[in-house]
C-alpha cells in the first residue's frame, strides 16, 4: 500500500514534468498543423481565390463540386486505385523482405541487404523521379530495341494504359524502404518461446506466420499501412515529376489537381475542400483499419 | 530694423537648410529593393544590369531572387500581403486576378511605360491601366536544322502546308526523321495547338471565336471557326506522323536534345529555347519559321509582348517607390533594352531598339515587324482550359488521328 502511494506520488510529479516537456511541441503541433487546418476547413466554405481577401461563403458548394466535377471525380478515382495497388505492393514486398532477412539470410550478409533496402529512402523523390524519367526514355528503350520486346521500346510514362505503373513502379522502389525497416523492428518483437511452444505442438512454417507472427506484428504492421497509405493519398512529388499529370491527364492525382487549383487555377478554395476530403478519407479507412487489426492482434498490454 | 531682416534672414537660411537637408536626405536614402524573377534564364543579365544600375545610383541595392517554381512563389506571397518590390511576370488571364486583388501597381502616367511601343501597351491595358512594363516578345514557330535542310536540299523553310508537307517527305527519303515533338507535357503540347492557330484563323474568325470563349459557348459543330480548329486538328495529326515514334514519352529537354544533335530536323517551340538548344551544340545552324497555313497569305505567327515584363508593388511608398520606379524606367530606356535584347537576343517591346538575333531575323521581319501576328491564344484561357486543350493535343499525338480533337477543345474550352 505505501509503495503504490509513493508511486503515485512520485507519479505525479513525473507526469507534471513528462507535461512540461511536450509544451514546446504541442505548441508548435498547434501553431503549425491545427491552425492551418482550421484555416483550410474555413476556406473549403469560401470562394476564396487565393489572392483576394475578399471572398463569399458558399456553403458545402465546394465538397459537392469535388463528386459532380469528371476532372476532381477522376482524380479521386486514380487516387483511390493508385493507393491501394500502392499499398499492396508495398506492404507484400516490404514483408517479405523482412521475413527473407529474418529467417533466411545470415546475419553477417542481412546488415548488407538491410543497408541496400534502405538506400532509396536516402534519396529526394524528385531527384528518384528525373532519373527514372531518364531511364524510362533513354535506357528500357534501348533494351527493348536491342532484345527486340516490343512493349520496352517506348516509353511507359508516354501512354495513358502505362504511365501509371511507371510511376507506381518507382515509388513502390522507393517506398519500400520505410516500411521494410518498420517491419523489421517490429519482428525482433515477436517472442521466440511462442515460436517453440507452437514447433513442439506440430505447427508448421505457415502456422507459425499465420498464428503468432502476423498477430504479433499487428500494431507494426498497421503503422507502416498508414504511413503507405498516406503516402498513396496524397502522392504528388512522383507524378509531378515524372508526368505532370498526363499524358491525357491520366496520372492526375488528388494532389496534383489540388495544386494546380491552389496555385494556378485560383481556386483556393475549392482546393481546401478536396484537401478536407482528402484528410476524412485517410481518417475514416486508418480508424477502420485499426478496429478491425484490433480484433487479431495479440502481444498488446 | 537691421535686426529684424538679420532676424528674417536667418529663418529664411535655416527653412532653406532645413528643405535642403530633407531633401537630400530623401534623395540619398538607402534604400534596398527585392526584384523577384521568374525567368532562370535571364539571371546573368539581369545581375549585369542590376550592377551597372546599382553603380548609377549608388543608395540602391536590388537583390534578385529567382526561385524555383517562381509563379506559386509569387502567388503565396501576394496572399500572405508580402509581394515583392519588383517582380517579372508573364501577363496573361490569371495575372489579372492579382490586379484585381490589388496587389500590383499601376504604371500608367508613371513613366515607366513611355518607351514601350504602342502594340505592347495595347495588349495589356486593363480597365485603363497599366500594370505590366513588357521589355521583350517572344514568339514560338518550328525550329530547323539548317545543315539538314541544305544537305537534302531544301533551299528555304516553306510557307504553305503542302510545302512542309513536301519537305517532310524529302527529309524522310533522305533518312532523316522530320520533327521530334516532346510532348510529355500538356505545357508543352497546348503551343502546338495555339501556334497552329494563328495560321488557322482569319481575323473575322478568330473575333466570333474570342467571343464565345468569353461566354464559354464555344461551337465547334457549326459555328465560322468550326473548320479552323478541324484543320489545327489536322496539321497536329500530320506533324505526329512525321515525328520520333514516343511522341509522349519526350519531354521538352529531350526534345531539344534530339534536335540539337542532328537526330531529327525539326521541332515545334519557342525563341526562348534558344539558349538551351546552343547549350547542347554550340555550333548549331538554326533558324526558326512560322507554322504554315494553307497559303502563303494564310501564314502568321502568334507572339506573346510581355516574355520579360516587369512589375511594382502597389503597396510601395517614399523611397522605395521611387527607386522601383526609377529601376523599372532605366530598364526600359531604348540604351539598357539594347544592352538586354543583345545579350537575350528575343525581340523588344522598346522603341528604338533594333536588336534581335540573327536566328530570328526572318521570322521577325516578316511577321512580328510587318504586325502579321496575333496574341498567343492561350492568354485568354485559364490554367485548366491550358491543361485540358495540351491533354487534346497529346490524344490527337497518341492516337495520330484528330478524329475527337474538336469535341475535346470544345469541352476543354466550355467545362474548365
Amino acid at each position: 500500500m505505501g509503495v503504490t502511494k509513493n508511486m503515485k506520488k512520485l507519479g505525479g510529479k513525473t507526469d507534471l514534468t513528462y507535461l512540461a516537456l511536450t509544451v514546446p511541441a504541442t505548441v508548435l503541433f498547434l501553431i503549425f498543423w491545427f491552425v492551418p487546418l482550421l484555416m483550410g476547413l474555413h476556406y473549403s466554405l469560401t470562394d476564396w481565390n487565393g489572392l483576394s481577401s475578399d471572398f463569399n461563403y458558399v456553403g458545402l458548394q465546394n465538397y459537392l463540386s469535388v463528386f459532380t466535377q469528371k476532372r476532381t471525380r477522376n482524380a479521386l478515382l486514380f487516387t483511390g486505385k493508385y493507393s491501394l495497388l500502392l499499398v499492396i505492393f508495398v506492404m507484400v514486398i516490404a514483408m517479405l523482405l523482412t521475413l527473407g532477412l529474418t529467417y533466411v539470410v545470415s546475419d553477417k550478409m542481412s546488415t548488407f541487404f538491410r543497408s541496400m533496402f534502405f538506400f532509396p529512402a536516402v534519396l529526394s523523390m524528385i531527384t528518384v523521379s528525373l532519373t527514372w524519367n531518364q531511364i524510362y526514355l533513354r535506357v528500357l528503350p534501348a533494351l527493348g530495341e536491342m532484345l527486340g520486346i516490343d512493349a520496352l521500346s517506348r516509353s511507359v510514362l508516354g501512354s495513358p494504359k502505362t504511365a501509371m505503373w511507371g510511376v507506381l513502379f518507382v515509388n513502390v522502389w522507393q517506398g519500400v524502404a520505410q516500411p521494410f525497416v518498420i517491419l523489421l523492428a517490429g519482428i525482433q518483437n515477436v517472442p521466440q518461446d511462442q515460436y517453440e511452444a507452437a514447433r513442439i505442438d506440430g505447427a508448421n512454417s505457415w502456422h507459425l506466420f499465420t498464428h503468432i507472427t502476423i498477430p504479433y506484428m499487428i500494431p507494426t504492421i498497421n503503422v507502416a499501412f498508414v504511413m503507405v497509405l498516406k503516402a498513396g493519398i496524397n502522392v504528388f512529388d512522383y507524378i509531378q515529376g515524372m508526368t505532370g499529370g498526363g499524358p491525357m491527364q491520366s496520372t492526375e492525382s488528388a494532389g496534383i489537381v489540388i495544386y494546380q487549383m491552389a496555385f494556378f487555377e485560383n481556386k483556393a478554395g475549392f482546393a481546401s475542400a478536396f484537401s478536407v476530403i482528402l484528410l476524412l478519407i485517410v481518417a475514416v479507412i486508418s480508424f477502420a483499419q485499426q478496429m478491425v487489426s484490433k480484433k487479431y492482434e495479440v502481444g498488446q498490454l | 530694423m537691421m535686426r529684424r531682416n538679420f532676424k528674417r534672414a536667418g529663418i529664411m537660411l535655416a527653412a532653406m537648410g532645413m528643405l535642403m537637408s530633407g531633401s537630400t536626405a530623401f534623395a540619398e536614402e538607402q534604400v534596398t529593393l527585392e526584384m523577384f524573377n521568374m525567368k532562370t534564364e535571364i539571371v546573368d543579365i539581369l545581375n549585369g544590369l542590376i550592377e551597372e544600375y546599382e553603380a548609377e545610383n549608388p543608395n540602391v541595392t536590388i537583390s534578385l531572387n529567382t526561385p524555383s517554381d517562381a509563379p506559386t512563389v509569387l502567388s503565396t506571397r501576394m496572399a500572405s500581403d508580402d509581394t515583392p518590390d519588383i517582380f517579372t511576370v508573364w501577363p496573361k488571364a490569371s495575372f489579372f486576378e492579382q490586379v484585381d486583388a490589388g496587389y500590383v501597381m499601376n504604371l500608367a502616367d508613371t513613366g515607366c511605360m513611355d518607351n514601350i511601343n504602342e502594340t505592347a501597351r495595347e495588349q495589356w491595358l486593363y480597365n485603363g491601366g497599366e500594370y505590366a512594363a513588357t521589355i521583350s516578345y517572344n514568339f514560338a514557330g518550328i525550329w530547323y536544322n539548317k545543315a539538314i535542310f541544305e544537305e537534302c536540299g531544301i533551299t528555304e523553310f516553306p510557307n504553305t502546308m503542302e510545302g512542309l508537307k513536301e519537305v517532310c517527305a524529302t527529309l524522310t527519303e533522305k533518312g532523316y526523321t522530320p520533327f521530334v515533338v516532346g510532348a510529355q507535357k500538356t505545357d508543352q503540347t497546348v503551343q502546338h495547338c495555339y501556334l497552329s492557330m494563328a495560321s488557322y484563323f482569319n481575323d473575322e474568325e478568330y473575333a466570333a471565336y474570342l467571343e464565345d470563349l468569353n461566354a464559354k459557348q464555344v461551337n465547334l459543330e457549326d459555328s465560322v471557326y468550326a473548320q479552323c480548329f478541324a484543320e489545327v486538328g489536322t496539321v497536329l495529326s500530320e506533324i505526329a506522323a512525321n515525328s520520333q515514334d514516343d511522341i509522349l514519352g519526350y519531354d521538352d529537354s529531350a526534345a531539344v536534345a534530339d534536335f540539337a544533335n542532328g537526330k531529327a530536323a525539326m521541332m515545334i517551340d519557342g525563341t526562348w529555347k534558344l539558349p538551351a538548344i546552343l547549350a547542347a551544340n554550340p555550333e548549331m545552324d538554326c533558324g526558326i519559321a512560322a507554322i504554315p497555313g494553307e497559303t502563303a497569305e494564310d501564314t502568321r505567327v502568334a507572339a506573346y509582348p510581355g516574355d520579360f515584363s516587369l512589375c511594382a508593388s502597389a503597396s510601395l511608398e517614399g523611397a522605395e517607390k521611387e527607386a522601383a520606379l526609377d529601376f523599372i524606367k532605366w530598364m526600359t530606356s531604348t540604351e539598357t533594352a539594347t544592352k538586354y535584347a543583345e545579350a537575350d537576343g528575343s525581340p523588344s517591346c522598346i522603341i528604338g531598339v533594333d536588336y534581335v538575333a540573327d536566328q530570328f531575323r526572318e521570322i521577325y521581319d516578316t511577321y512580328l515587324a510587318a504586325g502579321n501576328f496575333i496574341l498567343n491564344p492561350d492568354c485568354k484561357w485559364n490554367s485548366a482550359q491550358i491543361t485540358a486543350v495540351g491533354a487534346a493535343v497529346q490524344e490527337v499525338y497518341y492516337n495520330k488521328d484528330a478524329e475527337n480533337f474538336t469535341a475535346n477543345i470544345q469541352e476543354a474550352l466550355n467545362n474548365n
